[in-house]
């Protein structure tokens, strides 16, 4: 039920954060969203779970956890996994960077560099240092910041649909 | 029921070929406007459609992530699709994510909550006006929501509206095209066709079977005119055989029908000449002969007995046929001469042979007998078709059965004739004496049968008449008088209206049905008895009249002679006064004795009459004052008259004279305090004026009225009349034609009636006034007078008065002794004055015998009797030339003068000079 109301959660937009969903609602639901607007390389077009790799234990982690099972992305049942050090990171197809792990998120990047993990995160400059789609809060609402370049690297081609809809950065803008 | 006439193929075809054209071309254009309607709406569907995925594509990762700003802007690009109104984006629940509306589009409420119910499938929704298009926005299988786009068809209906503009004037043009072609078409086809149908009218028309059409058009119709031209030709073959055998037909029922009506009427017995004459001249008009005619022959002569033409009888004439009984016979037996004018010598006709002038002869028989011969003239040589020699040997043999039956009609008729004719005689002669008889009977003077007992067995019509005698069966009414057989016998009947009716019967007796009667005739004789006893009457007072004349003629010479004697002595001179005054009374008697005489003249008619045109009522009107001062003062006189003028002609002064006498008489009748009517009115029939005199005296005595006109019949006392009065009244009116009665009133009283015969309404004319001479200017002066009269004392008083004057007198005692003196006369006497009645030759005779000798001779008579003058005049001529006895020198004098000088002076009134006024 949660999950349903989660993911009607883009569709009311601003009146969603103000009256029914938390911030933290919604960046879960961003992440798993993100993910259908976004194409794997096609070797990886196996049979097997949607996996989620949440870092750290952040609200947005433990939504995810919640109610990831319950969604599917691109036709597959979508798995959570809580991740506790860097050495399966690559088993992920998206990997969730909350800021709390904003300092390690050097090596947290290089660990997956040029494996197609999609790395969502919300801490500052996050996608500068190489991370693909930063979340950010924008007044009432959720914006996002998308590192095309990264996502080249990483073999990951976002929608086009996706591009439109967020801020396109590059590695050297940020400061 | 009268068939619709159906429509002409020309119509039919034009009307079959717009009817399969114009649908084609309708289908077309519709068809085509319908594709292309079908395909713009695809190609907007296509394009609305095409821009809604478009739209909605965009919109999935804007949906997805509940960007609604960048949805908003997005539908915002469909503004660059013109048709596109306005599009709402739903969310996955149906509830709006973003909208879009065209600026200036009027959508209303946007959006339309009521244009997409929530459960609308995806697809495509196309209306008149919009297209709403519903697109699914799905990410990767994944449906996020719907777009709903509408959009106008404006454009489309823009286009259609344009497209249809261009197509209705092409499809007008086609039309057009259609219906040229199908004219044309129809033409080409229908006119071959029309002048075939109009070709065959003419021949149903007019019969004229010599039409051919012309062989034109297409090759069945140049098929259809050679059939038609054909199929004529072949009915034209028909039809003259058919007219030909028409005629043959008519011809031979013709035929027949002149015999039957030659042989029907001379069975009905008409006139046989009459019958040929008709029959002849129906063959001539049925066969076209020139003329034709009937000859009879008898035994012993022959005639034309008919000819037509009627004015061909001239020819007739000239047929030469044989009189005498041998050569006729044998002449028929073989033919007979024929002598035309042409040619002077007769030429032989033989019986039922042509000759080459065209002439036949056909012989009429009845059994052997040859009755007479048919001779048709046919004008031309031409031999004789089957057909006019059946026709002309029918009609003989009818002409022969007319003849037979005519001959022995005639025969009948004649025996009939004279059988009717005798039985005529015989009846009429019946009849004739009989109508005598009856004639006799009923005209007769009354005829009765009486009995010996005096009742009447028989009356005819006439003595039921005389007796008054109405209807009654016999025996019924009695005769009164007694009659016997052999005696005539007058008595009297009184009739019904109690008149009384004088009856003469002359008896004979008679055996009526077995018993002795008496058979009479009556007769009527009381208008007899009455016009005798009115004879006798004026008889009497004729013998009477002249009686009165003859003593005033005698009276007359006496009174003449006083007269002259006294005057004479009363011109001597030294009279004493005693011997003046004796003179002048024997001069006054000598008066009223000339007086007497005139009255006595007057009533018999012995005084000429001065006639003039009178109107009675005005004529009485205007004696009224005299006839007042006559009646005096005690008795009232009554005046009635008449409103139309009532004119007659009378002597004024003798019609006053007779009214004078009968108010005279009235008023002695009728004492002091009577009444005295005078009445003019209009008389019985309207012929007659009648003035009639009433008066309420005691009236006359019954016994005295049939003597009342007599003279001297005076019931007045001695001195009060003279009893001429009546007798006077009675001779004027008398001799103006008129009639006086006297009868009493229904009341009382006498009552004189005179009536007069009406004249005429006279012109007014100016009356003629005489200027007399005056007596003493005139003098003799030595003029010779030859004065003749048989009575000597006037002869020598006239002769010394004369004298007196101046007049150189010669006198004679008659007529010889006057005409001796005049011869002896050294010169003719200017005048001759001779009395008119002398013994021997009379006064006219002497002026006759005396202007032989003296062309110009003056002469005067002098007379006392008026006959006289009615003799020498005529009654109403004027009284020229003439004198009455008793006459004074002066009026002698004037009268004389009038004679002796020239024509201007004489007048023709100057006899009434010698008349006195008193009278």
């Amino acid at each position: 039920m949660a999950l349903l109301c989660l993911l009607m959660l883009p569709a009311f937009g601003v009146q969603a954060q103000q009256t029914t969903f938390s911030e933290d609602e919604v960046k879960a639901a961003f992440v798993l969203r993100l993910a259908t607007f976004t194409s794997w390389p096609s070797e990886d077009q196996d049979e097997g779970p949607f996996l989620v790799g949440v870092l750290g234990d952040d609200p947005v982690g433990r939504t995810l956890l919640e109610l990831g099972p319950q969604q599917t992305v691109q036709g597959r049942r979508v798995e959570v996994i809580p991740m506790n050090g860097l050495d399966r990171l690559d088993d992920a197809h998206v990997l969730w960077v909350p800021s709390a792990v904003q300092r390690n998120v050097s090596s947290i990047l290089d660990s997956i560099r040029g494996v197609p993990v999609l790395t969502v995160g919300d801490g500052d400059e996050f996608a500068y240092r190489g991370g693909h789609i930063r979340l950010l809060r924008d007044g009432n609402r959720v914006r996002f910041e998308v590192n095309l370049e990264a996502c080249r690297e990483s073999g990951l081609t976002p929608s086009s649909q996706l591009l439109r809809l967020g801020e396109i950065i590059h590695d050297s803008d940020g400061g | 029921m009268k068939r619709r006439r159906p429509f002409p193929i020309a119509w039919k075809l034009t009307l079959t070929i717009l009817l399969a054209t114009t649908p084609v071309l309708l289908l077309g254009m519709v068809v085509f406007a319908a594709r292309t309607a079908r395909e713009l709406r695809v190609d907007l569907q296509r394009q609305v459609i095409r821009s809604a995925e478009m739209v909605a594509d965009y919109t999935a990762p804007e949906l997805a992530f509940g960007y609604t700003e960048q949805s908003t802007e997005t539908l915002s690009r469909l503004q660059h699709d013109p048709h596109v109104l306005g599009a709402t984006l739903y969310d996955r629940e149906g509830r709006v994510f973003a909208t879009y509306q065209r600026p200036g589009a009027e959508l209303g409420v946007w959006p339309d909550p009521a244009r997409l119910p929530l459960d609308a499938e995806p697809g495509l929704r196309t209306e008149w006006q919009h297209i709403d298009v519903l697109t699914p926005v799905t990410h990767q299988g994944d449906r996020l929501g719907t777009l709903h786009v509408l959009a106008t068809t404006a454009g489309l209906q823009a286009r259609m509206v344009a497209l249809l503009a261009s197509l209705i004037p092409l499809a007008l043009v086609l039309a057009l095209v259609a219906v040229v072609w199908a004219v044309l078409v129809q033409r080409g086809v229908s006119r071959p066709i029309l002048e075939l149908s109009s070709a065959a009218r003419r021949l149903a028309e007019q019969g004229d079977y010599s039409l051919r059409v012309p062989p034109r058009g297409d090759r069945e119709l140049v098929d259809l005119a050679e059939v038609f031209n054909s199929m004529v030709g072949a009915v034209e073959a028909r039809q003259l055989r058919s007219e030909r055998a028409e005629a043959a037909q008519r011809r031979t029922a013709e035929t027949l029908r002149i015999v039957g009506q030659i042989q029907e009427r001379a069975l009905a017995g008409h006139p046989v000449t009459g019958v040929a004459s008709e029959g002849l001249r129906d063959l001539v008009q049925l066969l076209q002969l020139e003329a034709a005619h009937v000859l009879e022959l008898s035994d012993d002569k022959g005639v034309v007995l008919a000819s037509y033409p009627p004015e061909a009888s001239r020819v007739g004439r000239s047929w030469l046929v044989p009189k005498r009984s041998s050569a006729l016979r044998e002449l028929t037996e073989r033919g007979f001469w024929r002598a035309s004018r042409e040619q002077r010598a007769p030429r032989f006709l033989a019986l039922g042979c042509e000759r080459a002038d065209g002439h036949i002869a056909l012989s009429l028989r009845a059994g052997p007998d040859l009755l007479g011969v048919l001779v048709l003239c046919r004008g031309s040589g031409a031999p004789t078709q089957v057909l006019e020699r059946y026709a002309a040997s029918e009609v003989a043999e009818a002409l022969a059965l007319a003849l037979r039956h005519g001959r022995l009609l005639h025969e009948n008729e004649r025996h009939t004739a004279e059988l009717e004719r005798r039985v005529a005689e015989r009846t009429a002669k019946l009849a004739a004496r009989e109508a005598a008889y009856r004639l006799v009977i009923t005209n007769a003077d009354g005829l009765i049968v009486v009995d010996g007992a005096g009742a009447i067995l028989f009356t005819n019509p006439a003595a039921d008449e005389l007796l008054g005698l109405e209807g009654g069966e016999p025996g019924q009414h009695r005769l009164e008088q007694t009659l016997r057989s052999g005696e005539v016998v007058e008595f009297t009947v009184t009739m019904p209206d109690e008149s009384e009716r004088r009856l003469s019967a002359r008896a004979e007796a008679i055996d009526w049905e077995g018993e002795p009667c008496v058979a009479a005739s009556i007769r009527d004789v009381t208008e007899r008895r009455a016009l005798e006893e009115q004879l006798l009457q004026t008889q009497k007072m004729a013998v009477v009249g002249r009686l009165a004349g003859g003593i005033a003629h005698d009276f007359n010479n006496v009174l003449m002679a006083m007269m002259g004697s006294v005057e004479m002595a009363c011109n001597e001179e030294g009279l004493t006064p005693g011997v003046l005054r004796y003179l002048e009374g024997i001069q006054a008697s000598v008066e009223r004795g000339s007086a007497l005489t005139r009255k006595l003249l007057n009533f018999s008619r012995r005084r000429r009459a001065d006639l003039q045109d009178l109107e009675l009522a005005s004529f009485v009107e205007g004696l009224r004052d005299l006839f007042g001062r006559l009646l005096g003062e005690g008795v009232r006189l009554g005046l009635e008259l008449p409103e139309r003028p009532l004119w007659v002609r009378a002597d004024p002064s003798d019609l006053e004279q007779v009214l004078i006498n009968l108010i005279a008489n009235a008023r002695d009748a009728v004492g002091p305090n009577g009444q005295v009517l005078l009445a003019v009115e209009l008389g019985t029939g309207g012929a007659w004026g009648a003035i009639v005199v009433r008066d309420d005296g005691p009236g006359i005595p019954p016994e005295i009225i049939p003597h009342i006109f007599e003279p001297f019949y005076t019931t007045k006392g001695i001195g009060e009349g003279t009893g001429l009065g009546l007798a006077i009244v009675y001779g004027i009116v008398e001799r103006l034609g008129g009639t006086v009665m006297a009868r009493n009133g229904l009341d009382e009283g006498a009552v004189f009636t005179i009536t007069l015969p009406l004249i005429e309404e006279p012109v007014v004319s100016d009356p003629d006034i005489a200027i007399l001479p005056e007596p003493e200017e005139i003098q003799g002066e030595g003029r010779t007078v030859l004065v003749v009269d048989d009575d000597e004392v006037i002869r020598s008083l006239i002769q010394e008065q004369l004298r007196t004057v101046g007049f150189q007198v010669f006198t004679a005692p008659d007529g010889d002794s006057a005409l001796e003196l005049a011869a002896s006369l050294p010169q003719a006497p200017e005048l001759l004055l001779t009395d008119m009645r002398m013994p021997g030759m009379d006064g006219m005779e002497l002026v006759k015998r005396l202007q032989e000798r003296q062309p110009d001779l003056r002469y005067l008579y002098m007379t006392g009797f008026g006959d006289d003058i009615i003799a020498a005049h005529g009654s109403d001529g004027p009284p020229a030339n003439l004198i009455e006895k008793p006459f004074r020198l002066p009026t002698l004098l004037a009268a004389m003068e009038a004679v002796m000088k020239p024509p201007r002076a004489r007048r023709r009134r100057q006899a009434r000079r010698t008349r006195k006024p008193e009278t």
